[in-house]
């Protein structure tokens, strides 16, 4: 509202709009105009400009005077790629397989899911190399074992970035299909089965396509997310692994070449557009939100998107009904648990390697630890740049879940009310920062900021790890708006109560455990990001993530896994307090 | 160790609860007697504060605030000159990033010629930057993997035969240029201007036996430290690391390529004057040879020496005998050359 | 067991269930029950909710594995076959309709799993879409649909592959009255014609009423009465079996010689129910329609005339007896209602009344 008076609207266009919901997303909106619309096209700007400021397309030119950079665009869309497939390849059967859970075991599983969320890119990246290296766990209890004569290299290739991108990507496929799975009106199977389709056939013909605008939604995160990756494939990949978001940073932050930086931006916004239209076009955006549309037929490309997966479906069928024939109904029952379980091993083991290091008397990250000592805890704890940097992280943290619930849940309110060609167009805008890789805002941010004079603030922080977690925030405020019985707050406004009051006395309070999930997924956007934090906290604020980056780059000891450790018990207990807080519900 | 309570205080930082909060997180005004600088971090921050920053607090009665600069500050220094927002008064930077920066004309003179050491190295002090330590790329190798010795030249990592054994190189075209060139037999003196086609030749033959190519610093210590390679060219401070962390490793400082470290002053700073007073302060043998008890970083004022243990000497860039191995690396050439090796380079990799 | 050997010995069982049972821990969902449906009947499986009715279906659908007993299907033990070999059809509640598939792909659904070629297929597919009048919509999604036209889909889709039997549970559950009544007529004529055996659960007694030939009442997980609708109206086993169904007088007291003592009299009896002797609990069960208005006196029952509720084609009057016990009469249309406050009586004909235990 204030945003609105600000701009000097007229009072009939206040009067008229103050009468829509739409002006719940206002605050949201501006705030997105402000600090992710503006930077994202000035960088854009940017790129067309020559190091004095004159427009030049030289940036291009260079770009595209050698084939190395689409060279590089190529490899990363194949890695981004082969990640969703196997992400969505592993994680359908573990979504299939936690909607058969009772919800009350289901929830730790998802615990459980969510492990790899807990910690840090950087660490579980670490703890891979100690697991995959040619003297790693794995290769050590495999020598033990007798099963192999010689290391095998499993690191330094496509198959070690495969390991460490799945791991991070999985939860995130995982958490994206699971509610539109949920939803999935379970007599549908039933009726199939009545029908004389066998439990395999079932799945395949009726709940995998019930399922598809959550495994498409999946597949478009995952794959946007893993465009920007770039710590893991440069520590556990080859030389034939380097990713685009590498060469951006090496550009801004070695090179100084912002306009070429900005260039070869552009062209990773414009691929991941690119994706995003194709994948609008053939399964309808508002698919992301959970469950919402099933494709329409009729559009061509659609058409085809739909008999491509009718054949996998009808192929993967005829496979897996050979299978369980084979099997056995008795074994069959088991085939699912028996993926799912080790899956979940896989998700879990760089946790469970890296935290028992923290308690090392080595000083270096070995495992099994040599021996046993608190010291790296009490240095740690001991210190202030790492005291500080938990704190500012927390407290970032919490402003970020503040800011991007409140605006998130007001333009989800807004959305949800509205709907129609204006919630349509709402709905891309919220969706946005997830289309663009996280390296380009941050540096957007970091262009923006330097002349704000937020570099180095805390609220510099908050403001782009807001913008980072608002499409979470407002796809699960979304949801939750779905199954609202909107007639609650017609009977509200019936009995007197004006909009704001139908909005803080009603909606918000029976809402409350998607605002609650919202804030904690903004929450745990922020305290585990690191992309904004290198370019923004200018090395003066400095969060957890950052601190162990910089830590990371000129020393490597288990410094690293005792902060895992805090982090990882203080990421527990907020999940702890919401999951109590929605069973008190 | 390192004094940050003058940062956005602790009280504040809690106060978040809104929007409200956001105004109260911008940065207060720093007070006036206390300067900023940005050292590298890590184990940097320790070992310079014993060096300098509180003997520089005692003699001055100016507090030095200490903050962990950008891995590549370049683009930090650029944008606080450009905006007018310092957030530091003292930065350090390789010359490689004093050059990229002085180009531009984002540094201040540094004033120091009037107190300039003599016993300050060639290179090691320009009139926009004070040298303050010395680090080296050097080979290093597994001595458990070589029992009856490993190799000592560049050529000998490119000689496969007689050296078998798993080799890391750094993914990226300097030092790496260099290092084929020598293994080509280029004499270390004759480097510059690189032939950069013979570099790529040379690289060629090695690229097949190349297991990894690291990125960063501690990856490289990891590799060597774990075994995972048995040969790797590496910086001198984190191929120390591994050994200090008890990996069987040597430091073959043969050939190695020697970079200067050091304090500039960004144009416009506010405290220019307590700057030039602190860079001045820098520059002193006693008190370089203070950081080496900690960093295995050589002081560029090597009358330090006088005052540093043979034993601690022996494993630092700038001793004399492991001084007199190695050749510096030349950031002219490669400032103009940057862009288009590293592109090329990239592409070779890929290829 | 006797008339499970009898039936068996007929021939006539297509479906025996045989003290098939199902508990969740403690709770029992449902008791051992034994069922016999026979070739091409509509039995109805009644009751309120929670008496176990749906259970049943489903253990017979192979949805749910019961704890005990067993299930023939034409003499055969089906009972641990899986579902989709069972050939048996199933009408859910909700219908079921796949919602990615359109009309006729869902129609189609089972002969595509029975592997029918495409030609066969798309014949049968458009005779079913014919039998329920749908040939228009073949092409549409579910949801464009109406709900009785969603429910004729799932009819057709049950009916298109003849199940040898077709179980249907609250088919009918959510449509508007007429509307179902007009289903209800379908179900009976596509019965008549498929000659199907249909199992069809339902708490509505008066659809009920309407299909079945025969009924199974339940109540409180276990078989409360099976018999023809005309059996279970006129004469009902339990209160619970003539209070479920239709409208019921309900006079209580224990059983003397001959005759039933109540608060509001004693009244002969033409039949003492087998079991009940002098003393035990009974009561009379009277309905509406055979009760008349008779002057207030010798033989009659006096009440207070308390309601009239106008239903159209008839009134029916609330009497209040003297021991407080609500009474209920149909007067026909044209007959003139007593005035509220009224005192009169009330008769019956001999063989009008039944005697339950209580």
């Amino acid at each position: 509202m204030t945003v609105l008076a600000a701009t000097g609207a007229g009072r009939g266009l206040r009067r008229r709009l103050s009468r829509t919901p739409l002006w719940g997303a206002a605050p949201g909106v501006a705030f997105l105009a402000v600090f992710f619309l503006f930077p994202v096209l000035r960088l854009l700007l940017l790129s067309v400009q020559d190091a004095d400021g004159g427009f030049s397309l030289g940036a291009y030119a260079r770009a595209f005077s050698t084939t190395v950079y689409l060279h590089v665009l190529a490899i990363t869309f194949a890695i981004a790629a082969e990640t969703t497939l196997i992400s969505l390849l592993a994680g359908l059967p573990l979504a299939y397989w936690l909607t058969h859970l009772p919800p009350r075991r289901r929830g730790p599983v998802l615990l459980l899911v969510m492990l790899p969320f807990w910690t840090s890119a950087l660490v579980k990246t670490f703890a891979w190399l100690i697991i995959l290296g040619r003297n790693g766990v794995l290769n050590r209890l495999l020598l033990a074992a007798g099963l192999i004569d010689h290391p095998l290299g499993l690191l330094h290739g496509r198959g070690g970035v495969m390991v460490g991108m799945v791991q991070a990507m999985l939860p995130l496929a995982v958490l994206t299909m699971l509610p539109v799975m949920l939803a999935i009106d379970r007599r549908l199977n039933d009726a199939a089965r009545t029908l004389g389709a066998s439990s395999v056939q079932a799945f395949w013909r009726v709940f995998f396509h019930l399922a598809l605008p959550g495994l498409a939604a999946a597949g478009l995160l995952v794959f946007i997310s893993a465009l920007g990756y770039f710590i893991t494939p440069a520590l556990l990949g080859g030389p034939h692994d380097t990713m685009l978001a590498q060469l951006i940073i090496t550009e801004v932050q070695e090179m100084m070449d912002w306009n070429f930086g900005g260039a070869l931006a552009v062209l990773m916004v414009a691929a991941a557009l690119l994706t995003c239209w194709l994948y609008e076009r053939a399964f309808g955006i508002a698919s992301v939100a959970g469950g919402a549309a099933l494709p329409d037929p009729r559009r061509p490309l659609r058409r085809l998107g739909l008999v491509l997966l009718g054949v996998t479906a009808d192929a993967l069928s005829a496979a897996g009904g050979g299978i369980a024939a084979r099997l056995g109904p008795r074994l069959s029952g088991w085939a699912l648990p028996a993926f799912c379980l080790p899956v979940l091993a896989f998700l879990s083991v760089p946790t469970m390697v890296m935290l028992p290091m923290g308690f090392t008397s080595s000083s270096f990250l070995d495992f099994p630890p040599p021996g046993f000592g608190l010291s790296w805890f009490r240095m740690v704890l001991a210190s202030p740049l790492w005291r500080d940097a938990l704190l500012r992280s927390l407290a970032v943290a919490a402003a970020t879940g503040i800011v991007a619930t409140v605006t998130g849940a007001l333009a989800a309110y807004a959305v949800a009310r509205q709907g129609g060609r204006w919630g349509g167009a709402l709905f891309a805008l919220f969706l946005a920062p997830l289309a663009i890789p996280r390296i380009v805002v941050a540096f957007g941010l970091f262009t923006l900021f330097a002349r704000l004079h937020l570099v180095g603030t805390s609220a510099g922080l908050a403001i782009g790890h807001a913008v980072l977690a608002l499409p979470m925030v407002f796809v699960t405020v979304l949801a939750t708006f779905k199954g609202y019985d909107w007639h609650l707050d017609q009977a509200a406004a019936t009995l007197g109560a004006d909009r704001r009051r139908v909005l803080v006395l009603i909606t918000a309070p029976l809402v409350r455990s998607g605002l609650a999930a919202a804030f904690l997924f903004a929450f745990i956007t922020s305290f585990d990001e690191l992309t904004v934090a290198i370019f923004v906290s200018g090395g003066i604020v400095t969060t957890l993530p950052r601190q162990m980056w910089d830590d990371m780059i000129l020393q490597l000891n288990p410094t690293l896994a005792a902060v895992s450790a805090i982090v990882f018990v203080i990421v527990a207990a907020a999940l702890l307090v919401a999951e109590l807080l929605r069973r008190a519900e | 160790m390192t004094n940050r309570q003058q940062q956005p205080s602790r009280r504040q930082m809690l106060a978040v609860g809104g929007a409200a909060a956001l105004i109260g997180m911008v940065r207060p005004a720093r007070a006036g007697r206390q300067l900023t600088v940005a050292d590298p971090g890590g184990p940097y921050s320790p070992g310079y504060r014993k060096a300098f920053y509180d003997p520089f607090e005692q003699e001055t009665g100016i507090r030095i605030v200490d903050v962990a600069r950008e891995a590549y500050p370049t683009a930090q220094f650029k944008a606080m000159v450009q905006t007018g927002s310092y957030i530091w008064d003292v930065c350090t930077l390789t010359n490689f990033d004093r050059d990229i920066l002085a180009a531009q004309e984002l540094l201040a003179p540094i004033d120091l010629a009037a107190t300039g050491d003599p016993g300050l190295m060639p290179g090691g002090v320009t009139p926009l930057w004070l040298g303050v330590d010395v680090y080296a790329t050097v080979l290093a190798y597994r001595t458990d993997h070589f029992p009856a010795g490993g190799p000592q030249s560049w050529a000998d990592v490119w000689d496969v035969a007689r050296f078998p054994g798993r080799r890391a190189l750094h993914k990226s075209p300097i030092d790496t240029l260099e290092q084929a060139l020598m293994a080509d037999g280029v004499p270390a003196p004759q480097l510059y201007p690189l032939d950069v086609d013979r570099a790529f030749r040379s690289l060629d033959r090695i690229k097949p036996h190349v297991d990894v190519w690291w990125t960063g610093g501690a990856q490289s210590t990891q590799l060597l430290q774990s075994g995972e390679v048995d040969l790797c060219a590496m910086w001198n401070a984190r191929a120390q690391a591994a050994i200090d962390g008890g990996a069987p490793a040597r430091i073959v400082w043969h050939q190695g390529l020697y970079d200067i470290e050091g304090w500039a002053i960004p144009k416009g700073c506010p405290h220019i004057d307590m700057a030039r007073q602190f860079v001045a302060f820098c520059a002193a043998a006693k008190r370089q040879a203070r950081f080496t008890g900690k960093l295995s970083y050589g002081p560029t004022n090597l009358r330090a020496y006088a005052d540093i243990p043979p034993a601690r000497a022996a494993i630092l860039p700038t001793a004399p005998a492991n001084l007199a191995e190695m050749a510096g690396a030349n950031g002219d050439w490669w400032r103009t050359h940057r862009a288009a090796v590293t592109e090329r380079f990239n592409s070779w990799l890929l290829g | 067991m006797d008339g499970s050997t009898k039936a068996q010995a007929a021939g006539t069982a297509k479906l025996v269930t045989r003290g098939v049972a199902k508990s969740y821990g403690p709770v029992a969902a449902l008791q051992p029950t034994d069922l016999h449906v026979g070739a091409g009947e509509l039995m109805t499986v009644l009751g309120p909710s929670g008496s176990g009715k749906t259970t049943l279906l489903q253990i017979i659908a192979g949805l749910v594995e019961p704890t005990a007993g067993r299930i023939l299907i034409d003499g055969n033990d089906h009972t641990h076959t899986p579902v989709h070999r069972r050939d048996i059809g199933v009408v859910f509640q909700s219908y079921a309709l796949f919602p990615h598939l359109t009309v006729a792909e869902n129609i189609g659904f089972p002969l595509r799993m029975r592997g029918l070629p495409a030609a066969e297929l798309a014949r049968r597919v458009r005779a079913a879409l014919a039998m329920v009048q749908l040939g228009h919509l073949a092409d549409r999604p579910p949801r464009a649909l109406s709900g009785g036209q969603q429910q004729r889909v799932a009819l057709a889709r049950c009916f298109v592959y003849q199940p040898s039997i077709i179980l249907m549970d609250e088919p009918l559950g959510a449509l508007d009255r007429k509307l179902r009544e007009h289903m209800q007529v379908e179900i009976k004529h596509l019965h008549r014609e498929s000659g199907a055996t249909i199992l069809y659960v339902t708490h509505d007694q008066e659809e009920a009423l309407a299909i079945s030939d025969r009924i199974c009442l339940m109540n409180q997980a276990r078989v409360e009465q099976i018999g023809s609708p005309r059996q279970i109206y006129e004469a009902p086993a339990s209160i619970f079996a003539a209070e479920f169904i239709g409208i019921s007088n309900v006079l209580r007291g224990r059983v003397g010689s001959r005759t039933l003592r109540t608060p509001d009299g004693e009244f002969a009896l033409p039949a003492v129910p087998g079991g009940l002797t002098s003393g035990a609990p009974a009561a009379l069960v009277v309905r509406p329609e055979n009760v008349q208005l008779a002057d207030s006196g010798h033989g009659a029952l006096a009440g207070e005339v308390v309601e009239h509720v106008y239903a159209g084609s008839e009134t029916r009057l609330l009497l209040r007896l003297a021991s407080g016990t609500v009474f209920t009469l149909r007067l026909p249309a044209g007959v003139p209602a007593p005035a509220i406050g009224a005192a009169v009586g009330v008769r019956w004909p001999d063989g009008a009344a039944v005697c339950v235990p209580a």
